[in-house]
This record gives structure tokens, C-alpha cells and sequence, in this order.
């Protein structure tokens, strides 16, 4: 246990926390950060969205078509009212002769005449939202779930397709991220020690040969660390876009079309709990696989020439597996059409880095050091 | 010199670096394999052997001569309504609008703060670039044939894609070709004996000249041999000659919006290709000078690596992470941002481009600063105690 202990101590340098952190830090900005922070500006997505969460909190997990028409219907008349209001009060409206919603429908209709500097303000006004308090894209959201009813029949489940693609596109993103820090934090860890010859002195010692099964103990516990401080943190901060109304709502909706064909009965939770094992499943493959390579370079940097092309062959194996994941449309399926195929490849995958790495640790047992 | 023949024989002698640039090679195929879209293209490249690549009467009156097999019959319709009645955009083409467009929007940004200055560079850099656009309009540059209107998908897939993994593929080389250099002698425990000899620590000298040489060297060799795929797959052999500022090419940013590709120099595709290449290599000198600045500071190859791809993140998102008036514009010319934007090299630039030849002017002055960064950080190594 001491051993072990120790080889934490190593593997969690200052230095490597240092750069887990502050690499962290760029990927978020570069790829976390929008699906968080942009969620809310995206219209009409964000008023659709809404919508959806008060149908899922009004109505549980399902809705009828006659329930979809009363909510639409209820809440029309009072943003065209308040559209009106806008179009009464704002100067922009007045300057392009525009006095009402109907009014400005109908313009819209007609935009193939040359547009005046006032026409083009009014546009302006009603594309960016901020005067009109998005009202008039409350009301394009409404519309959509008029066209949506089409695809109703009967009792239908309520998901919202904005939070799950943005959701989904965020943990394939996460995931990326999860592979690229075990590979920093594991890859080291051999290789430090036989770059030093240290590894002659380990063997003379009570502990003998066994120190590298210690040492990719280490390795795999510091990995699953590492990914549950990841989904802790930023999985918290995707639950700040209403995600936990839909926790019970199966996938498939007539509001989420693409996942209509789904192939397994998965609520929204369920679906999210199978993405965070598949990350754990990916991050303890990644690591024994990173724990192999360390142990056959001869120095730091032809082991980051191995990792390079091994990373970018995990990040499309990462982008594809969370794209439409348990679909017809997903690229594993379409290459071999079995159910649960995204499953069964990161098993296998982990089959195969297991054995290598048990491979790896007898053939140290036996192999002369001279 | 005879150490630095060693130094070569060192990297040249590594199975990683062939093996990464193998890697490499095999990803380059998959992407001009699937530059394979259709056969338009090749179909305009044939065709310009015969009818040249000037567009006007000429052109089209071959053009009306020429026989093609029943199978082509509707690639020459397209070709004729592609380059019957052409107009060359540059008559009357007002780009100072560009400027103004840009000015507007960074006004909005800075809340109606943007400096005098900055407002009359970017008119001054849209007064010129309206000089250039209007000699391009005398001299019909835009009656170019190029691949006709499958010009733009053509363009990017060589100059946008291909080039542009090439660029990035080459500063993962230089970068971990440099640091495999610098940081040898102490991954190996070498140092001792190596920094006692009459050269010492001179030899990090030669290996800053090795590392250049054969990083830009494996650059250039998966560089050659992508091209030489890319152009047996794609004919471009008539096309050479074609004005990359033609008819059909275009670009858009989402401030300007939908407007003609307008290049300051009056580059054909080859001398274009050659000068992106060009501006590449300038670029990997300044990655494998940065690598070298590290590797002395730090002294540990692998933290090393991580240290030079966080600067570069950094330069990256800070601009979109924070305000940083000014400094964001000068924050365009580094290395990480040149090879973010090289689609608009040669071109007028975008909105936060303030300077013509921007590609240049950043390259010219990271490798200065970076030379005297690496003279200071080698200045400092050389009286360091390394034990």
C-alpha cells in the first residue's frame, strides 16, 4: 500500500497538476464553454426549449395532442399582445409605418423590394430581440410546436432536442477532454523511472518485479480520480440548463426526431448514466494503453510521439461513439449493424488494453533486465 | 560542423519520427481521397488545354468547337452557363465598404471607444487594398477560368484543408523534432561528459541548426509527397496559371459577409501554393525556436511539450475569453493565430486584421523575437548550474 501511496504521490506531481489545470482551462474556453455560457442566447432554440421544460414540469413525461393545442393556444394571444404593445411604443417600429405584428408579417412577406435604412432598423429590432424582450421569437417557438403537432399521435414524450444535442455534443467534447488528460497524467509514469535506471534498483528490492503491477494500480486509480473530478465539475455545470425536469423523459420525442429511432426504451437519465460509464470504460482503456507505451519508448519525447497519433485516433473514436449514440445513424452501426454496437466496441476495446497490459506485466516478470 | 552531422545523423536515425511522419502520410491520403467530390473539376482542367484559361470571346468560341463523348455533354453545358456573359467583379467593386463594415462593428464591440488610430488603419489598409482591386479590374485578372464554379471547393480543399493539416502536422514535427534535440543529453544522463568537451554547451547550437534543417525537412518531404497525391488525383497542370482572385472565387466572414477573394500580390494557383509554403516554413523556424527557448528554461522534455501547446492555447482563447482592447489586434500576428487564419493569407484579412501582409509582418517579427528570445534563454543556459 505504501508503494502505491508513493507512486500517487509521483504520478500527482505540481507540475503535471499544474498543466492538467491549466490545459483544462483551454479546452473548456475552446470547446465547454459555449453549450454553458451561449445556451441561453441561441433563438429561438432557447424559447422552444423553454417551452418544453414547462411541458415536462406541467405534464410529466408525455402530452397529448389536444394538451400541446390548449398550450399554444393559451399563450399566443398574450405575446401578440405584447407584440402589439412594443410595435405601438417603439419609435423604430413607427419610423418604418409599422404598427402592429400582423402588420409586420406581412412586410416580412414582401422582402424582395429594396429595404429603407428605417426597414432595415425595424428588421434589426425584431432579429436581435433585446428591445422587443424576444417576444416575437416566443412566438416563432410557438409556431414550431404548431408544425411539430403534425407528428403527434396520441400520448407523445416531452424532450427538448436543443438541450439534448447540446448536451450530447458537450459530453463527446467532455470525453475528449477526460482521454487527453489520462494520457498526460499516466503516460509518464514507466518511462520516468527507466529513463533514471531506476527500474534495476526496484527489482533488487523486496517488492521485486511486482512494482510495475503497483505502478499500473496507481495509474488506473489516478485515472479514475481524474475522470470523477471531471464529470463532478463539469457535468455540474451542464445541469445549470434545466437538464434534471427531463431526467424521467424517455429520448425520443416528437420534439427530439432524431432519436425517434432509438433502438433501446432509454430515458433521458438513463442515456446520460450509460454516456458517463462509457467515459469511465474509455479512461481505464486509455490508461492501460498509455501505461503500455510508456513502458516501450526509450525517452519522453518519442512517448509523445507515440500518444499523438494514438490521441487523435481516440478523439474520432470519441466523436463517433457519442454522435446519435444507440441510432441507426450512428457510424459503428452503420459499419456493423448490431444493436448496442458503441458498447460492444469500447468493451472490446478494453478487453484488448487489458490483455496487453497483463501481457506487459508477466512478460516484465520473466524478461532478463541485461 | 562535424557535430552537427552528428546531430542530424541522431534524428535522422529515430523510428518515431518516421513513424509520425508515416502516420502522418496515411491521414494526408485519407484527406485528398476525400477531396474527391465530383467530376466537374478534372472535366474544366481537360477542357483548358485546349480552350486556355483566359475567359472572353476566345474562350467561349473554342469552347463552342470543342467535341466531347455523349458522357460529357452535360459537364460542357455547365462549363458554357459557367462562362458565357462573365463579368469581372472587380469593375466598380467598391471593397472600402469592407473597412467601413469593420469599423462599424468593432465600434459596436468597444462601445463606440475604438481609437482614432485603429479606425484609420483599417481605412488606410481598404484605400490601399481599392488601389489593388482596381488594378485587378484593368488588367482583367478575374477572367480567370480556374475550375469555373467548382472553383471555391477546389481552393479550399488545397489551400484550406490539405495546406492547413500540412501546417499543423509540420508544427507537432518541428516541435517534438526540437525538443527530442535539446532535451537529449539530459534524458540520457549525457550531459556530464558532453558539456565538458572542447564544444560544451555549444552544442546546443548545433542542435537548434540540426533541429531546424531536419524538422523543416520532414515538413517538407510529407509536404512533397501529399501534393504529388493530391495533384495525380486532381490534373492541374493547365491550370497553373489561373488567378486565384478569379470570378468564381469567393470568401465570407460573418462581419463582411459574401465577397470576392482579393489577394495583394496578383498570385496564380502555383506561386500562391509556393508562397503559403513560403510563409510554413517561416512559421515552423519560429515553433522549433520557441521549442528551444523552452526545453533550456524548463529542462524536462515532457512538461516542455505541454508548456509550448498551453502558450499557444493561450494566445489563442484569451482574445475570446477576455476584452483586450489593442493588445487582441498584436495578439493576431503570433505564430498560433497565423496558422489559425492562413485561409486568408494574402488577402485583405478579416476584423481583427489591421496590417496588409499580415502574414509577413507576424512571421517576420516572431522569428526576430523569438531569435532574440532563444539567443537570451541560450545566453543563460550557458552560465546555468545544471547540477
Amino acid at each position: 500500500m505504501n508503494i502505491m501511496l508513493y507512486e500517487l504521490k509521483k504520478i500527482w506531481s505540481w507540475k503535471i497538476v499544474g498543466v492538467l489545470i491549466m490545459i483544462t482551462a483551454i479546452f473548456y474556453q475552446m470547446f465547454l464553454y459555449y453549450p454553458i455560457e451561449i445556451f441561453r442566447l441561441n433563438h429561438p432554440q432557447i424559447e422552444i426549449h423553454d417551452y418544453t421544460v414547462e411541458m415536462a414540469e406541467e405534464y410529466g413525461t408525455s402530452i397529448t395532442g389536444e394538451e400541446i393545442e390548449s398550450f399554444v393556444s393559451q399563450k399566443r394571444p398574450l405575446y401578440e399582445q405584447e407584440l402589439d404593445q412594443y410595435f405601438e411604443e417603439l419609435s423604430v417600429f413607427k419610423a418604418a409605418g409599422l404598427s402592429s405584428y400582423e402588420e409586420f408579417m406581412q412586410f416580412e412577406n414582401n422582402l424582395d423590394e429594396e429595404l429603407t435604412e428605417e426597414d432595415f432598423d425595424a428588421l434589426m429590432a425584431i432579429n436581435s430581440g433585446e428591445l422587443t424582450n424576444y417576444v416575437a421569437y416566443r412566438l416563432q417557438a410557438l409556431d414550431y410546436l404548431t408544425e411539430e403537432l403534425s407528428y403527434v399521435e396520441g400520448p407523445n414524450n416531452i424532450m427538448s432536442s436543443y438541450a439534448f444535442e447540446s448536451t450530447m455534443s458537450y459530453i463527446g467534447h467532455l470525453s475528449i477532454l477526460v482521454v487527453l488528460l489520462s494520457l498526460i497524467l499516466a503516460a509518464p509514469v514507466v518511462i520516468r523511472d527507466r529513463m533514471k535506471n531506476m527500474h534495476y534498483l526496484h527489482y533488487t528490492s523486496k517488492n521485486g518485479r511486482k512494482i510495475i503491477g503497483q505502478q499500473l494500480k496507481a495509474v488506473l486509480v489516478s485515472g479514475l480520480i481524474l475522470t470523477t473530478i471531471c464529470i463532478v465539475v463539469f457535468g455540474g455545470l451542464i445541469l445549470r440548463n434545466d437538464l434534471l425536469v427531463f431526467w424521467d423523459s424517455p429520448v425520443n420525442s416528437f420534439l427530439n426526431r432524431a432519436m425517434q429511432d432509438i433502438l433501446f426504451d432509454l430515458t433521458f437519465g438513463e442515456y446520460l448514466s450509460i454516456s458517463i460509464i462509457f467515459i469511465y470504460l474509455l479512461n481505464v482503456s486509455v490508461t492501460f494503453l498509455a501505461f503500455t507505451l510508456s513502458r516501450f519508448s526509450q525517452n519522453m519525447i518519442t512517448l509523445i510521439m507515440k500518444l499523438v497519433p494514438f490521441f487523435a485516433v481516440l478523439t474520432v473514436l470519441c466523436t463517433i461513439l457519442f454522435a446519435r449514440m444507440f441510432t441507426p445513424a450512428n457510424q459503428f452501426y452503420g459499419l456493423i449493424a448490431v444493436d448496442g454496437i458503441e458498447g460492444i466496441v469500447l468493451v472490446t476495446f478494453l478487453t484488448i488494453a487489458t490483455i496487453i497490459s497483463i501481457y506487459v506485466l508477466k512478460r516484465e516478470k520473466r524478461i532478463d533486465v541485461l | 560542423m562535424a557535430v552537427f552531422k552528428y546531430e542530424v545523423k541522431k534524428l535522422l536515425s529515430s523510428i518515431s519520427i518516421w513513424g509520425l511522419l508515416l502516420f502522418f502520410l496515411i491521414f494526408n491520403l485519407f484527406l485528398v481521397w476525400g477531396t474527391q467530390w465530383n467530376v466537374y473539376p478534372e472535366f474544366v482542367s481537360e477542357v483548358a488545354e485546349t480552350t486556355g484559361i483566359v475567359l472572353g470571346d476566345n474562350f467561349s468560341e473554342r469552347l463552342d468547337t470543342l467535341s466531347v463523348s455523349s458522357d460529357e455533354g452535360e459537364l460542357l453545358t455547365y462549363l458554357k452557363e459557367d462562362t458565357s456573359n462573365v463579368v469581372d467583379h472587380f469593375d466598380n467593386y467598391d471593397i472600402t465598404e469592407v473597412g467601413e463594415t469593420y469599423i462599424r462593428y468593432l465600434n459596436q464591440v468597444y462601445s463606440n471607444q475604438l481609437s482614432d488610430t485603429l479606425s484609420n488603419n483599417i481605412r488606410n489598409k481598404y484605400s490601399d487594398m481599392q488601389k489593388v482591386v482596381n488594378r485587378k479590374g484593368e488588367a482583367d485578372e478575374a477572367l480567370s477560368l480556374a475550375h469555373a464554379s467548382a472553383t471555391n471547393t477546389m481552393h479550399e480543399n488545397l489551400f484550406d484543408t490539405i495546406l492547413g493539416w500540412l501546417m499543423v502536422e509540420g508544427m507537432i514535427l518541428v516541435v517534438l523534432i526540437a525538443l527530442l534535440s535539446a532535451g537529449f543529453e539530459k534524458g540520457n544522463e549525457t550531459e556530464g561528459i558532453v558539456f565538458t568537451t572542447q564544444t560544451g554547451r555549444n552544442v546546443q547550437i548545433n542542435k537548434l541548426a540540426a533541429s531546424v534543417v531536419i524538422g523543416l525537412g520532414a515538413y517538407l518531404l510529407l509536404t512533397i509527397i501529399t501534393l504529388l497525391v493530391y495533384f495525380t488525383v486532381h490534373d492541374y497542370s493547365p491550370l497553373w496559371q489561373s488567378y486565384v482572385s478569379n470570378i468564381f472565387n469567393y470568401r465570407q466572414d460573418l462581419i463582411g459577409g459574401y465577397r470576392p477573394f482579393v489577394t495583394w500580390q496578383s498570385h496564380t494557383v502555383l506561386t500562391y501554393l509556393l508562397s503559403k509554403i513560403g510563409i510554413t516554413l517561416g512559421l515552423l523556424i519560429s515553433f522549433v525556436l520557441s521549442a528551444f527557448i523552452v526545453e533550456m528554461t524548463i529542462r524536462n522534455s515532457y512538461i516542455s511539450f505541454f508548456v509550448i501547446l498551453i502558450i499557444n492555447g493561450l494566445f489563442v482563447v484569451l482574445p475570446m475569453a477576455i476584452s483586450l482592447g489593442t493588445f487582441g489586434f498584436y495578439l493576431m500576428l503570433s505564430p498560433a493565430w497565423l496558422v489559425l487564419k492562413h485561409s486568408i493569407w494574402f488577402t485583405d484579412g478579416d476584423v481583427d486584421i489591421l496590417w496588409r501582409n499580415f502574414e509577413m509582418v507576424g512571421t517576420t517579427f516572431s522569428l526576430l523575437l523569438l531569435t532574440l528570445g532563444a539567443g537570451a534563454a541560450y545566453y543563460r543556459f550557458k552560465r546555468r548550474d545544471l547540477s
